[in-house]
């Protein structure tokens, strides 16, 4: 018996299908006999028994396929016949339908580019699973006052000491600009990150050439990425190379890393050795050292990121907590997933997400859109193809074969569609990375989850756009189609209507929000911002000797006849400044306060007003440890006569004047606390402002150089105008702004041409009702109106239904704005005329085709 | 009784199961077959002949109960009914009338 039940074991697979494959009648007896002739054979051997058995199951497997499936092959070619013979047959409709399609797919596919790009983020680091970023919030009685990722440099190496969890831990510094010196020519390079070594273990990150291991354990080692590496070197081999950077530093090149890819969080140009930090005097790289630094940690597999969270009060405690616990303070720490770090937790990161929803939004609109032409355009013409689903009933074809058939037709539209659109979103490719500012690659889309998703979505708009003409056609009753009862059913046309108006509230509403989002960006540029822009040189100094040196510098520079005023500062307006604790008078705890040197020119050269007190002035030497605030921060302090009052960093220092307020950070924040004090720090200054005047602009220019290469003989010269820099603060906002307008060009483009071939079709069916009314004394003006009463009508609905969704998008979108202009019924009038103009143009050419006909053409058959 | 005449693989399987009595089913069909004529049958071809003949009322079919070597599963047992007998009378009827005075050509010649 057991002999018996092994056997059976072995079959079980081959009984089990045959069990599934076989109808019932033959399951028992068949499967039975089989068995059988098994057994028998199994005597002699079991193997041949066992391969005979197999050879019988795939034989009686493919006999079966061939039976059942031939048949439905043999149908379904014949629908795609069917269906390549109708597009033939009507060629306009087919090209207006596939191309429609096409242009809404292409749009989709763009979209889905940049949202596949966006997910991708920090996913092509193989341990981005196990990766986070310690983060930190900092608490006082309570209540938060701040939340970054940059924290004390010792956080990462006691992490790894105290928790088992943590298998490795990479510190490096935020980014930083430094001039790289190479044989006496200077290069500027943006990206410079102090990292260390184990960087490339955690990381993903790979070196071209060099060792991994060591390039960055050394103090004064440093790793280029290839593009720096060529830029400064050409294609010689830079490793062991010296490199001066600032006035004696010399690091020595250990490696050449691979450009990391553009969707990573983590970007640098060139990598130095985190050692080389520590043996910077002016670093503190203690508990209580400068907040500087971020540092990721890599967990070991099976560690939770919230055991390790679990264990933070303790660790803080001991390291920090306890010593600044007196003043009220406290740090709490959480980790970030790294994969979660684009969408969630960057300085960009609400910009990111929000692009994400809304173009996502926007592509699933699109598509809509494209797929309601097709709908709306096959149920048009439904009750042309009515004869033929009656004839094709009566000869015996039955509803599920219609629905197949029609499910097929627009299958095979939505396959050429595709194919048309893939080729339109690979062209547009280049324009749309220079729009976007990406490097999107299409072939990147050639892999198996997209295939594979692409052509699910295939089936699917191919399915979705025809099952309700599928439904609709296959459920007329052939005896009323064949006798020419055929009522178009008004109950369809309403369907039609309601879906004409969904397209354009959708194509209104975008239209509308672009229409508003320029109008912001144009109120932010034009923005009062409390100090002059225009005619304004900045030249950020970088020798060492400039940056101590302004004075003489500036006085060189007045000596030329087009400057009208020059000031060194620590920053400039437009990006915002660092902050500082300060504990002002009355005050027993510190707050932060934007900060700002400047030397005694700065409030005349950029014409910020004072409004109490005085200015700093070479003649009281006091000046040099005096503070201006700025008027919010008077306000914030409740100072109703700040004059007078200290405010204490290293000393207590008196407040001799209150500016104007004026906007140094971009427009998305309120103006911000602001002190101002004479004394840079480490008495160098960062940038040198000329206001120069409008004659003459490159001679005053080329002045400047010449003054400049005096002072600065090693590094050339780098200017831009500050005008210029707070343009390039709304790049992004710029680059959504011209995205949207470029899709929701595409989108009423869709819908127009929707509403074209459905006035085609209705143009078509009222041809005899035009003749009659035409014989009757109507008047081609009187026609007109009575064509385009209707869609007016659509438009009028689809415009008041769009009005209050773009009213709900754009006040979200402002949201993002501290300051923001005041939302304008133009844009609503603008986008309603622009619709029905638009609307009206596309039909009236139907129309007058159709009022312009001689009756007799139109009445002389039937 | 048929109008028709029925096929020749029906005409071959009608008679193996008059010929097996009580024992005719798939397998012992195929077998007889198979050795009667010397040509190779798929075990499913026995059934498509036998599903014709019930269908047209020449055998009827019953299950017998469950046997292991057949993995537990039942023998659908064939068995002819008067109107097969019938028809096989006239087959041999007409057959004979046919066949009659047929040389063995073949074979002659190759003697």
């Amino acid at each position: 018996m057991t002999m018996t039940n092994n056997k059976k074991r072995g079959n079980r697979f081959i009984e089990f299908l045959l069990d599934k494959l076989l109808s019932e009648k033959y399951r028992e007896s068949f499967v039975g006999d089989l068995l059988e002739s098994y057994e028998v054979r199994a005597t002699d051997s079991r193997i041949l028994a066992r391969m005979w058995l197999f050879f019988q199951f795939l034989s009686s497997f493919f006999s079966l396929l061939r039976k059942n499936i031939y048949g439905s092959v043999a149908m379904f070619k014949n629908y795609f016949l069917m269906a390549f013979r109708n597009l033939k047959k009507h060629r306009t409709y087919t090209l207006i339908n596939v191309f429609g399609l096409a242009l809404g797919l292409s749009a989709t596919i763009l979209i889905l580019l940049y949202l596949q790009f966006e997910i991708s983020y920090d996913r092509f680091h193989e341990n981005a699973d196990n990766i986070y970023r310690v983060c930190i919030r900092s608490l006082r009685e309570g209540r938060t006052e701040g939340e970054s990722h940059v924290y004390t440099p010792p956080i990462g190496p006691d992490m790894k000491k105290d928790f088992p969890e943590v298998e490795d831990f990479v510190r490096m510094s935020t980014l930083r600009i430094a001039y790289l010196n190479v044989n006496d020519q200077a290069f500027e390079v943006n990206r410079i990150r102090y990292a260390s070594p184990s960087l490339f273990e955690v990381f993903s990150f790979k070196l071209k050439s060099g060792n991994s291991r060591t390039a960055l354990v050394d103090p004064f080692s440093i790793v280029l990425s290839e593009r720096t590496s060529e830029r400064i070197f050409g294609s010689k081999d830079p490793i062991g190379e010296t490199i001066q950077i600032g006035p004696q530093d010399l690091y020595k090149v250990t490696g050449i890393a691979e450009n990391p890819p553009s969707n990573s969080s983590i970007e640098f140009d060139a990598l130095i050795s985190f050692a080389t930090l520590y043996s910077q005097p002016i670093m503190q790289m203690d508990w209580n050292g400068g907040n500087q630094i971020i540092t990721y940690v890599k967990l070991r597999e099976n560690a939770t990121a919230g055991s390790v969270e679990e264990k933070f009060p303790d660790f803080l405690w001991r390291n920090i907590n306890e010593t600044i616990a007196q003043y009220g303070w406290k740090n709490e720490a959480y980790l970030q997933p790294l994969k979660k770090i684009h969408f969630y937790y960057d300085e960009s990161s609400r910009t990111a997400l929000v692009n994400f929803y809304t173009f996502s939004a926007v592509a699933i609109f699109i598509l809509l859109i494209a797929c309601i032409n097709f709908v709306n355009l096959t149920t048009a013409r439904a009750a042309r193809r009515a004869r033929e689903v009656g004839i094709r009933k009566v000869i015996g074809a039955h509803r599920g074969n219609l629905i197949r058939q029609f499910l097929g037709e627009s299958v095979v539209m939505t396959i050429l569609a595709f194919t048309a659109g893939i080729g339109v979103a690979f062209i547009l490719t280049p324009t749309y990375n220079q729009l976007l500012n990406k490097e999107l690659n299409p072939f990147e889309l050639l892999n198996f989850t997209s295939i594979f998703g692409l052509l699910l979505l295939i089936l699917l708009v191919g399915v979705a756009s025809g099952i309700h003409p599928a439904f609709c056609l296959s459920s007329f009753q052939p005896v009323r189609t064949l006798k020419g009862v055929f009522d178009s059913a008004r109950g369809k046309k309403k369907f039609r209507n309601a879906l004409v108006v969904f397209q354009f509230v959708i194509s209104v509403t975008l239209i509308i929000c672009t229409l508003l989002i320029r109008n912001q960006l144009s109120y932010i540029k034009k923005a009062e911002l409390g100090f002059n822009k225009e005619n304004m040189v900045i030249l950020p100094l970088v020798d060492q000797d400039l940056r101590t040196g302004t004075e003489e510098m500036r006085d060189a520079l007045l000596s030329i006849p087009g400057i009208v005023q020059a000031a060194a500062s620590s920053d400039v307006p437009h990006n915002g400044f660092t902050s500082n604790g300060y504990i002002p008078e009355g005050y027993s705890h510190s707050i932060m306060i934007h900060a700002l040197d400047v030397d005694e020119h700065f409030l005349e050269t950029f014409d910020i007003a004072l409004v109490k007190g005085r200015n700093f002035s070479k003649e009281f030497a006091t000046d040099r440890d005096a503070y201006l605030i700025n008027e919010t921060l008077a306000n914030q302090l409740g100072w109703d006569n700040p004059l007078g009052k200290t405010i204490r960093r290293n000393g207590d220092r008196k407040v001799i004047g209150v500016v104007k307020d004026f906007q140094f950070a971009t427009l998305h924040n309120k103006i911000e606390p602001l002190l101002i004090s004479n004394v840079p720090w480490r008495n160098e200054f960062d940038y040198m402002t000329i206001k120069i005047s409008t004659k003459d602009i490159q001679g005053t220019l080329g002045s400047i150089e010449n003054i400049f290469k005096k002072f600065s003989p090693l590094i050339p010269l780098e200017y831009f105008f500050l005008d210029d820099a707070f343009d390039r603060l709304y790049k992004s906002e710029e680059r959504f702004e011209k995205i949207f307008k470029y899709f929701s060009l595409l989108a009423i483009c869709i819908a127009l041409l929707g509403l074209f071939s459905l006035s085609a079709y209705s143009a078509q069916q009222k041809s005899k009702e035009i003749g009659i009314r035409k014989v009757l004394g109507a008047t081609v003006p009187q026609i007109l109106s009575l064509f385009s009463r209707e869609t007016i009508v659509l438009i009028i609905v689809a415009n008041a239904l769009a009005c209050p969704v773009a009213l709900f998008v754009i006040q979200r979108w402002l949201g993002n704005f501290a300051y923001r202009n005041s939302i304008s019924v133009w844009a609503f009038v603008l986008a309603f005329v622009g619709s029905m103009a638009a609307a009206f143009a596309t039909i009236s050419y139907q129309s007058l085709k159709a009022a312009l006909k001689k009756p007799a053409d139109e009445l002389r058959s039937e | 009784m048929t109008d028709k005449y029925i096929s020749r693989p029906e005409e071959i399987v009608l008679l193996a199961v008059w010929k097996l009595k009580d024992d005719a089913y798939g397998i012992t069909i195929r077998n007889f077959i198979q050795e009667m004529t010397g040509k190779y049958w798929s075990i499913g071809a026995v059934y498509v002949p036998l599903e014709r003949l019930e269908k047209k009322g020449l055998l009827t079919s019953y299950y017998s109960s469950p046997s292991p070597e057949r993995g537990g599963r039942r023998k659908r047992l064939f068995k002819i009914n008067p109107a097969g007998i019938k028809e096989l009378d006239n087959l041999y009827r007409i057959n004979s009338v046919l066949w009659k005075g047929y040389p063995k050509l073949s074979l002659d010649e190759k003697k």
